[in-house]
């Protein structure tokens, strides 16, 4: 029997997702690791792994729309939008940077966590799952964020920009047409740069299991937007354009995990409804079960539980400022930090940083505070880790750094 | 299994947590003492060997059984 052509999207996002779950868990890939690597450490090696799949997507990325003509300008989520809704952004990386902080990983490494028996991942994975879900299927974000947020979005349009992709704006400041030329042009140099900032790290450059990890990360990225944007996702588009019962989510796009979790909740509550199976919970399912998988085959499958209340209670705030962050963001450290960057979305790069700066500047308070044996108050932290950043002048600084 | 002079336990806690407390622990001991740390997180693996790295400190011996990894670090 012939698989209903959506039926075979979902399948291969799971498959692309059960891959970068299996060797995400071998290779240690994590976003929130590579912070604290660099962070606490001053390695850059896991962060230029998290470099590395960006460039691996943009090129990717490249070669789906310049020459396979593979159509990326309007997704799920819409990442080139001509909303141009920075604050959104920015306050959706900072809060889903300092929650996956707390919750021990980002979106994808709480459902890697999963697989290899985290019950603390588990528990975030259904506070982040009901924050998302509060957040796009109820009247939550029109209440608390949409009208103070959707008033500082500025409509590119409105400046005669076609989008937020990096090319329309560039195009656009110079007053020349966003051509094929210019679309290779600024994609390689971006490419480019990313490769050049994991290639300048010599601990990235000798170990081969990140590179590995990166590569086969970045190009899972550019099979989602396969699958979901070449001749099978259009056949898809297509058909459930025609059909009288609608699935949920079918679109062009590739992996994000914060969205998924809502969208797995919502249907777990009525789980007879197979319409509510959406593409981001067949990669969220993937990357479980492939993890699950490596760690069961290599024996490293532990149960591991809260060390104490507080820990219980981190775990939580975390879980709560991933679901709401992630969702205001548009994204997480894959969904926004790889696969949006890949479209060159300028918002994709400011939750990206952003992500990145809250999880930094968690870890330094934290390690403050551990340094201090807890009595060293927030506020001091705080200060002290902006001088360590260089953001505020050494005349702020409350505590020697430890 | 070697002697050590301090352990930090840190079973049931994430990353990065484990390897923030190492290198607390690490800094106030003295060259030549040995640091018994116990995790179960696996990313642990790699952040102790990534801050043994950039603090000279020696890893002697490390072992792993029924999910929880043992590590000892001569302090440098």
């Amino acid at each position: 029997m012939e698989l209903e052509v959506t039926t075979s999207v979902l399948l291969l996002a799971f498959l692309g997702a059960a891959v970068m779950g299996a060797v995400a868990n071998k290779t240690n890939f994590c976003t929130m690791g590579s912070i604290s690597d660099w962070i606490n450490m001053g390695n850059t090696a896991r962060l230029s792994a998290w470099y590395f799949s960006i460039a691996v997507a943009i090129l990717g990325v490249l070669i789906l729309e310049l020459v396979l003509a593979t159509p990326l300008d309007s997704t799920l989520p819409p990442y080139r939008t001509a909303n141009f809704a920075w604050l959104r952004y920015l306050l959706g990386g900072l809060m889903f940077g300092i929650g996956m902080t707390l919750a021990g990983g980002c979106g994808s490494k709480t459902l890697i966590n999963i697989g290899g028996g985290s019950l603390r991942s588990l528990f975030v994975l259904f506070v982040a799952g009901v924050m998302a879900y509060l957040m796009t299927k109820t009247a939550f974000y029109e209440v608390v964020f949409h009208s103070w947020i959707n008033a500082t979005a500025i409509n590119l349009s409105d400046l005669e920009i076609n989008s937020q992709s990096l090319v329309d704006i560039i195009a656009a400041l110079f007053g020349i047409p966003s051509s094929m030329t210019l679309r290779w042009i600024i994609g390689l140099l971006v490419a480019g740069l990313f490769l050049f900032l994991a290639f300048r790290s010599r601990h990235f450059k000798k170990n081969k299991q990140l590179i590995f990890g990166g590569g086969v990360v970045g190009l899972v990225i550019i099979m989602g937007w396969y699958i979901s944007g070449g001749p099978m996702g259009q056949k898809a588009i297509e058909a459930v354009e025609w059909a009288d019962a609608r699935p949920l989510g079918v679109g062009v796009q590739s992996y994000t995990f914060v969205n998924p979790m809502g969208e797995s909740l919502a249907y777990l509550m009525n789980p007879g409804n197979t319409l509510l199976i959406t593409y981001g919970m067949m990669a969220l399912l993937g990357v479980i079960l492939g993890s699950f998988a490596y760690a069961l085959v290599t024996g490293k499958f532990k149960i591991t539980k809260f060390s104490s209340s507080a820990d219980l209670i981190k775990h939580l705030i975390g879980g709560v400022l991933m679901g709401v962050g992630g969702v205001l963001g548009m994204g997480c450290t894959i969904g926004q930090g790889i696969t949006g960057v890949s479209t060159l979305a300028i918002g994709s790069v400011i939750v990206l940083a952003s992500i990145i700066f809250g999880s930094a500047i968690t870890i330094k308070v934290s390690y403050y505070k551990m340094a201090y044996d807890e009595e060293a108050t927030f506020v001091a932290s705080l200060l002290s880790s902006l001088v360590d950043f260089k953001m505020l002048p050494e005349t702020f600084r409350k505590l020697e750094e430890p | 299994m070697p002697d050590f002079d301090q352990e930090l336990d840190s079973r049931n806690e994430s990353c990065p947590i484990p390897v923030m407390k190492t290198k607390k622990l690490l800094k106030t001991m003295s060259s030549g003492e040995v640091l018994h740390v116990i995790a179960t997180d696996p990313a642990s693996v790699q952040d102790i060997a990534i801050l043994l790295e950039a603090m000279d400190d020696e890893l002697i011996e490390k072992s792993e059984g029924g999910g929880e990894y043992h590590f000892y670090i001569k302090k440098g």
